[in-house]
């Protein structure tokens, strides 16, 4: 599955091995459902820029947001970036096209070449892992990302 | 259930709840670039951004952080930082908030112990990364102190702001400091000195200790090593132990020559001075 952001880039590519979709709601076909064993890539103006995987996910079509559940691991991909290696580790993250902000909860780590921390109860990630900062604390404009939208 | 067992239910219940809530906002978190390793996080406020090197970090309530080859540990309430990217060293920290901070190294003399504290510390690398020199800015009140249990030595100086630069590492000791006054100085230690009304000139050591209050003090090194202490802006100096112990002193400045060990080799005054000697210590 393909999700695309409305200047027609790619915001981020997901892959499932098995798939459980709620046949009562064929509006949400293909959007909504239960994806298991999930991996797939993460978009920052076109280039990949995080890879992930998980025991399980969702991607809702309509809400543009891609949940995933289980052994979430993030992992930093771009080769121009200092941060390329960098892997988050937790239970759960959520990441909105609208903000495009990684939101990590539960048992929360990063660990590259250079640092490593944790472990913290929640995070917010830029989508290519430079920042990692507390939501009190996230600072979007750095990254030229739209102000974050707290849930 | 009865409504005493009801009650204890909720109650255990409530118990889990709090556990649960304090177990997680109990534990700090730990971060680690580099040498440098921060312990004790408040998880609810950090961030870090690998892409410039900048991070700001909250203690839980405070942080601990260590510097492994430098020797340094620090605890304060808050820091901010800058670490190089490339070097994974750090180049800036301002700490902030009840900071105390320790070096220690063994050396020749003994264990040397130099600690710093203030409401606010900047901590700025210098030079190349192997120098293991850094300038240390307190101020709101600046403390220091440098002290060697073997050599029975101590120390400290105290003002309104201070900027100390230190080697760190192996060899750590104070290279030279500049307090703003009001600015007191305890000393501690053993003095050397030369009778030289006697042939040959007779060299004796013997206990002393003294505190000297001014308006500014400044600390630098000789070509052979030896600390160089200026004290000026009117000087008020007491001698509490030692030959003259009560001998008061009061001038516009003083200096005073200490040798690598800490011991003080020489003292006077380049202005005018007046000195209250007490009955019987007066020496001809």
């Amino acid at each position: 599955m393909v999700r695309k952001e409305p200047s027609n880039e790619i915001a981020y590519e997901i892959r499932w091995k098995s798939a459980v979709v709620t046949a009562t709601d064929p509006a949400h076909f293909a959007g909504v459902g239960k994806l298991a064993a999930v991996s797939g890539t993460v978009f920052t103006h076109g280039t990949p820029s995080v890879t992930f995987s998980a025991d399980q996910g969702t991607a809702d079509k309509e809400k543009e947001v891609l949940t995933l559940e289980g052994n979430v691991k993030l992992t930093a991909v771009d080769g121009n970036s200092v941060v390329k290696g960098t892997t988050v580790l937790c239970d759960l993250m959520t990441y909105a096209t609208a903000d495009q902000i990684i939101k990590a909860e539960g048992r929360v780590s990063a660990v590259s070449s250079q640092f490593s921390m944790g472990p913290v109860p929640e995070a917010w990630c830029s989508n290519t892992l430079s920042q990692i900062a507390s939501p009190s604390n996230f600072v979007p404009v750095r990254h030229n990302q739209p102000a974050p939208t707290h849930s | 259930m009865t409504r005493s067992s009801a009650a204890s239910v909720l109650l255990l219940a409530c118990g889990v709840a709090s556990a649960v809530l304090t177990g997680t906002r109990g534990q700090g978190a730990s971060f680690t670039w580099g040498e440098l390793k921060v312990t004790n996080i408040d998880p609810e406020h950090y961030s870090f951004d690998f892409a410039t090197g900048k991070f700001s970090i909250l203690g839980h309530p405070r942080l601990h952080a260590t510097m492994s080859k430098k020797h340094l540990t620090v605890d304060s309430a808050r820091l901010d930082g800058t670490a190089d990217t490339t070097t994974k060293t750090m180049k800036t920290a301002k700490l902030s908030g009840g900071v105390k901070g320790q070096m220690e190294s063994t050396t020749k003399d003994g264990d040397e112990h130099l600690s710093f504290a203030g409401p606010t510390v900047t901590y700025t690398s210098v030079g190349a990364a192997t120098d293991q020199l850094a300038d240390i800015d307190v101020s709101g009140g600046a403390n220091f102190a440098t002290s060697n249990a073997s050599l029975g030595r101590t120390l400290s100086l105290s003002g309104s702001h201070g900027l100390f630069r230190v080697q760190s590492g192996d060899n750590a000791a104070l290279q030279t400091a500049d307090l703003d006054g009001p600015v007191t100085m305890h000393y501690d230690g053993v003095q050397v000195s030369v009778d030289r009304s006697k042939k040959p000139p007779v060299t004796s050591r013997s206990p002393v200790s003294g505190v000297a209050v001014g308006g500014h003090l400044t600390v630098s090194r000789a070509g052979n090593g030896n600390y160089l202490v200026r004290m000026s802006g009117g000087v008020h100096l007491k001698e509490v132990t030692g030959p003259n112990a009560g001998a008061e002193i009061n001038t516009t400045a003083v200096n005073l020559e200490f040798d690598t060990s800490g011991t003080l080799v020489r003292f006077g005054s380049d202005a005018e001075s007046t000195a209250t000697v007490p009955v019987g210590k007066a020496r001809g």
